[in-house]
């Protein structure tokens, strides 16, 4: 079935659309929530609570051809609110491996600069940059002109850019 | 602009591409969210035919009267119909019910539908004018622990459209060492009376949809006492218009006086009693009222259709009320502070716990009722609740009751709660003839 298809089902209440379509989307799903995250544990907390979120209001869903931006976006509020409930835990090495990444000085300062940012500017860049959502399908999303998408998006690349070059190190021509 | 920063992220979604991810555990996750929401999908399917329906379940409430005992000509009746013994279990706390098995006014179906392994049967009904109770069993090739109706339709063969006014599905049967067989009661309550005879019952259990057609027999016609006096407890009116009597329950229709200065939550303990101070109380397992708080309002009784008394009281002696000026909580979940609560200061401490919002209700006994009605936000939005919690902590008198709610914004505070239940009593001893 079309994944259009799927998501029409699915709103009518069919339970195996459903599963079908977080299946497709649960790799995104898992990233994005390790990305803000950084935690295996957590993630999959992550994407146990997005997929009971996703259930219980998938009659809201307007459009079926939104259907992944809305998950993602789901999950990112998600990883939002959580973050915003633990404070800042700075990774050490121990926790690094256990993600099984090797991470160089420059990633790990990035991450570190994404959390810093506010809400928005972090969503936006993790839909961009991260789940490849294309700037016409945020700005349906979120209900707003594409320009101001892409006003929202140069803002959080500039607050990007501010927050690597306080803690130096990142030097751009 | 910005190149290096896009090229960064890039590069870390890149990483992210190789890491090892364990699908198994994902999987997992999915399963349990879909079941999380799966269950508290049943628990509100209850459909609430206002704002302020009353629902008991079996625990909550304690019975007023102690388990009905089974009468000679019942347990001989028992005996001569297999599968009855079951039944009468289910309905034993309900002497309505009861009555309307002796008086052989149940209705034997034993119609099924197959499917995958699985057997659904319509064992039997009971059914009036206003509602039927559908009696089921469910029977499995295999082994099942767990199995449940995820949804259950009532339609009229010839089409007449029926109003539901309440339903409910069912249990969700679960058994740790499993079962190949379950049974249980689903019951179907309509707004407006119900003519047709012949219906079709469309129930699903997951994705498997039975199809079971059934025919009542005639309904037995309902009783009708026109009432119109009123009782009075501390000062507090209550204006009972009118009792109908259906095999199923007893409905009583009253009305709180508008110069009440409390409002009438629930009415503890209002019965029939007939001249041989016989009693039937209130329902102690489904839906026991429903209507508008400071006004209109019907409340269920067990029925005692199948019974014909010379002499029928109304009595009532107790209900739980609370000051109109004082009827509402107001909490403020930033500040995590209750700013209004009634009379009292029975509700304290209250905390975050597992993602709900907990209160502590400070009372001699242990109340055991879920106390919360609807909540809305600063701007007079209904907030869907998802669900309510209760627990009891015996030694210090105490009841934990939590509430489920969605994210809170700041500027959705302060939230009001309203109470469809509150441990504050007004006393009496009204009694009037309705017959």
């Amino acid at each position: 079935m079309e994944t259009e298809q799927l998501v029409k089902e699915a709103i009518k209440g069919n339970d195996e659309a459903f599963l079908k379509l977080i299946q497709t989307y649960k790799v995104d799903l898992y990233k994005t929530a390790l990305s803000f995250l950084r935690n295996e544990e957590e993630a999959l907390e992550a994407i146990q609570e997005v997929t009971y979120r996703a259930y219980k209001n998938i009659k809201k869903l307007k459009n079926e051809f939104y259907f992944k931006t809305w998950l993602i976006r789901i999950m990112i509020n998600y990883c939002n609110d959580q973050l915003k409930l633990k404070k800042r835990v700075f990774m050490n090495d121990e926790m690094l491996n256990s993600l099984g990444v090797s991470e160089d000085h420059t990633q790990l300062e990035l991450k570190d600069a994404m959390l810093d940012l506010d809400d928005r500017s972090r969503e936006i860049l993790t839909l961009k940059y991260f789940n490849d959502v294309k700037i016409k399908d945020i700005a349906i999303m979120m209900q707003c002109p594409e320009g101001t998408v892409k006003t929202w998006l140069n803002k959080a690349l500039r607050a990007l850019r501010e927050k690597l070059d306080e803690k130096g190190g990142n030097l751009h021509v | 602009m910005f190149e290096r920063e896009k090229a960064q992220l890039n590069d870390l979604k890149k990483e992210y591409e190789n890491i090892p991810i364990s699908l198994d555990s994902i999987d997992q996750a999915i399963l349990s969210g879909f079941q999380k929401a799966k269950t508290e999908e049943r628990k509100s399917r209850i459909k609430k035919r206002s704002a302020f329906g009353f629902i008991a379940a079996a625990l909550l409430l304690i019975g007023l009267f102690s388990s009905i005992k089974i009468s000679p000509a019942l347990a001989n009746y028992i005996s001569e119909i297999p599968g009855m013994e079951k039944i009468v279990s289910m309905i034993r706390d309900d002497k309505g019910r009861m009555a309307a098995v002796e008086k052989k006014y149940y209705q034997k179906q034993g119609v099924s539908d197959e499917k995958d392994g699985l057997k659904v049967t319509i064992d039997g009904t009971i059914a009036d004018e206003m509602g039927m109770v559908l009696f089921y069993s469910i029977e499995s090739k295999e082994v099942l622990k767990e199995v449940m109706f995820d949804d259950v339709k009532i339609r009229a063969k010839d089409g007449t459209a029926l109003d539901e006014a309440y339903n409910s599905f069912g249990d969700a049967h679960s058994s740790d060492k499993g079962e190949t067989k379950f049974s249980g009661e689903i019951e179907y309550f309509f707004e407006v009376p119900i003519e047709a005879k012949e219906y079709i019952v469309d129930l699903k259990i997951k994705d498997m949809n039975f199809t079971i057609n059934l025919k009542l027999n005639e309904f037995k016609k309902k009783k009708e006492y026109a009432v119109q006096q009123t009782m009075d407890l501390e000062g507090q009116k209550i204006n009972i218009e009118k009792v109908t009597i259906y095999p199923l329950r007893a409905v009583v229709k009253l009305k709180m006086n508008d110069e009440n200065e409390k409002y009438i939550l629930q009415l503890d303990d209002l019965r029939l009693v007939d001249e041989n101070n016989e009693v039937w109380g209130n329902i102690a397992n489904g839906i026991t009222g429903s209507g508008d708080k400071d006004t209109e309002r019907e409340v269920y009784l067990q029925s005692n259709y199948f019974k014909e008394p010379k002499e029928l009281y109304l009595v009532l002696n107790s209900a739980q009320a609370i000051d109109k000026e004082n009827a509402v909580i107001v909490v403020d979940t930033e500040k995590m502070k209750i700013l209004k609560q009634p009379n009292g200061n029975k509700l304290r401490n209250l905390r975050k716990e597992d993602g709900q919002l907990v209160f502590d209700l400070h009372t001699k006994k242990p109340f055991r009722s879920a106390i919360f009605s609807t909540i809305t936000d600063a701007q007079g939005k209904e907030i869907e609740v998802s669900s309510q919690s209760m627990g009891t902590e015996e030694e210090k008198g105490t009841t934990r009751l939590g509430i489920e709610l969605p994210p809170i914004d700041r500027s959705q505070n302060p939230l009001t709660i309203d109470l469809s239940f509150y441990p504050e009593w007004i006393k009496g001893n009204e009694k009037i003839r309705i017959k």
